[in-house]
């Protein structure tokens, strides 16, 4: 399921670092849909992933000169870029209601997406999840991580990502049941 | 274990990862095999992890093509802000890196013994200060700048680097687009985020706020790792009781405070 290019990005990453543009660019396009996905199952949009993948591949190329190179290339972008994520999601949640017939306050709102219910299912459940069990869950289940790489992104110790990730999909199990229903039902709007 | 021991969700969740160590990791699969209530809750939980392995829409190429070359050009300059931001008075800039960082750091209702400086050193542009480092939390921010600003030494030899006297400070127009919010004493903006969208160009909110900040008043600038993303932090003193506090990373807001004194 994961897709790991792990010695290509790392000479890529090194190369790149000494300043070889093109290298750079090779990098980031690779990761583009890698750091992408992510994004999109942890905002839950498209809109709002694609702003975080920008702000993610901006600082996974800025970061660069940081790289140790200690850990994977791609633990270490993962955890950038769930880092951009995570502050983008959380400046969202701490934005304050827009005023209903306020002209200049839709500017952040995007429309539901008007995609298959099955992801909606999915991206509404998500939703009701703490940003930390999010995360845990979608870097296993989506990125395929371990949980040794996963404390490593998150910056948490491997007994919590047990536990976070236990408790996020316990939580999404009622949520999620009506995908196993025969009868599918016209999905909820997020809360 | 015994037989009459269930397994509970973390060890049924850490066993479809592969992930269960010790004693639990040689007991658990015959357990599951001989428990249907185990097992049934672990096929519960392996259908949500299969649900959650589903691949979200894929973003298109011609996406994924402006990011790379937006990426591309945002990082072809090297400096990480503009000259203009560099530039302060050399001789005053230890006495404004002290002015701001106390009340910034103090977060206290009291009153400052700084009033008076920040009063005193309105000629003064940003200070600039050396790269600060990773820093995680808001409480590590305000620790950092203080062990760095404290001490008059450290804040002259900072101010030392990237000044250039002489050179004219950017001037904010007086009367700025973007106001301040009223309210507590550690609160985000309600508008410190997002873009303004203007009728023809999108405008930088992060640059907007910037602009909140008159190039005459006591103000710190310094680059800084905020919880893995580079950004440089941006402080200023708005008035005598107000100290403002932004870290960006590019048009991206980080952080958004203000701050009494």
């Amino acid at each position: 399921m994961i897709e790991r290019q792990a010695s290509d990005d790392g000479e890529l990453a090194s190369r790149a670092r000494g300043g070889d543009r093109e290298a750079l660019e090779t990098l980031l396009r690779r990761q583009y849909r890698v750091v992408h996905r992510l994004c999109r199952r942890l905002t839950g949009n498209d809109a709002d992933a694609d702003d975080a993948a920008q702000e993610a591949l901006l600082a996974i190329a800025r970061g660069l000169p940081r790289f140790d190179g200690v850990s994977a290339f791609g633990t270490w972008a993962y955890r950038v870029a769930t880092n951009a994520c995570l502050d983008e999601l959380r400046r969202r949640h701490r934005r304050p209601e827009p005023v209903p017939d306020d002209p200049a306050a839709p500017a952040w709102e995007h429309p539901p997406d008007e995609v298959a219910a099955d992801r909606v299912d999915v991206d509404a459940a998500l939703a009701r999840l703490p940003l930390e069990f999010r995360a845990a869950v979608v870097l296993r289940d989506l990125c395929g991580l371990d949980y040794a790489e996963i404390a490593e992104v998150l910056g948490v110790p491997p007994g919590t990502v047990r536990s976070r990730i236990a408790r996020g999909r316990a939580a999404l199990v009622p949520l999620l049941a009506r995908n196993q229903t025969s009868e599918p039902e016209r999905p909820k709007p997020v809360p | 274990m015994n037989d009459d021991d269930h397994l509970d969700d973390e060890a049924l969740s850490a066993a479809l990862d592969g992930e269960l160590d010790g004693e639990l990791a040689g007991a658990a699969p015959a357990h599951l095999a001989a428990c249907n209530r185990c097992s049934a809750r672990q096929a519960e939980l392996h259908a949500v992890a299969l649900a959650l392995g589903g691949e979200p829409a894929a973003p298109s190429a011609s996406r994924r093509d402006a990011a790379v070359a937006t990426v591309l050009r945002t990082t072809r300059r090297a400096p990480r802000f503009s000259p203009p931001m560099l530039v302060a008075a050399a001789a005053a800039a230890a006495v404004v890196a002290v002015a701001v960082a106390v009340p910034l750091l103090t977060r206290s209702t009291s009153r400052p013994k700084t009033t008076t400086a920040a009063g005193r050193l309105r000629a003064a542009g940003p200070v600039t200060v050396p790269d600060l480092g990773a820093i995680e939390t808001e409480g590590a921010l305000h620790d950092l700048l203080l062990a760095r600003l404290a001490t008059p030494a450290r804040s002259a030899s900072a101010a030392a680097r990237g000044v250039a006297p002489g050179a004219a400070p950017a001037q904010a127009p007086p009367g700025s687009a973007v106001s301040p919010s009223p309210g507590g004493a550690v609160s985000p903006s309600p508008s410190g985020e997002a873009k303004v969208t203007d009728s023809s160009v999108t405008v930088c909110q992060a640059d907007l706020l910037r602009q909140l900040h008159r190039s005459d008043a006591p103000g710190y600038e310094a680059v800084l790792v905020w919880r893995g993303t580079p950004a440089v932090v941006f402080a200023f003193i708005s008035t005598r009781t107000e100290v403002y506090v932004m870290a960006r990373a590019g048009c991206r807001i980080l952080v958004f405070e203000r701050f009494s004194t």
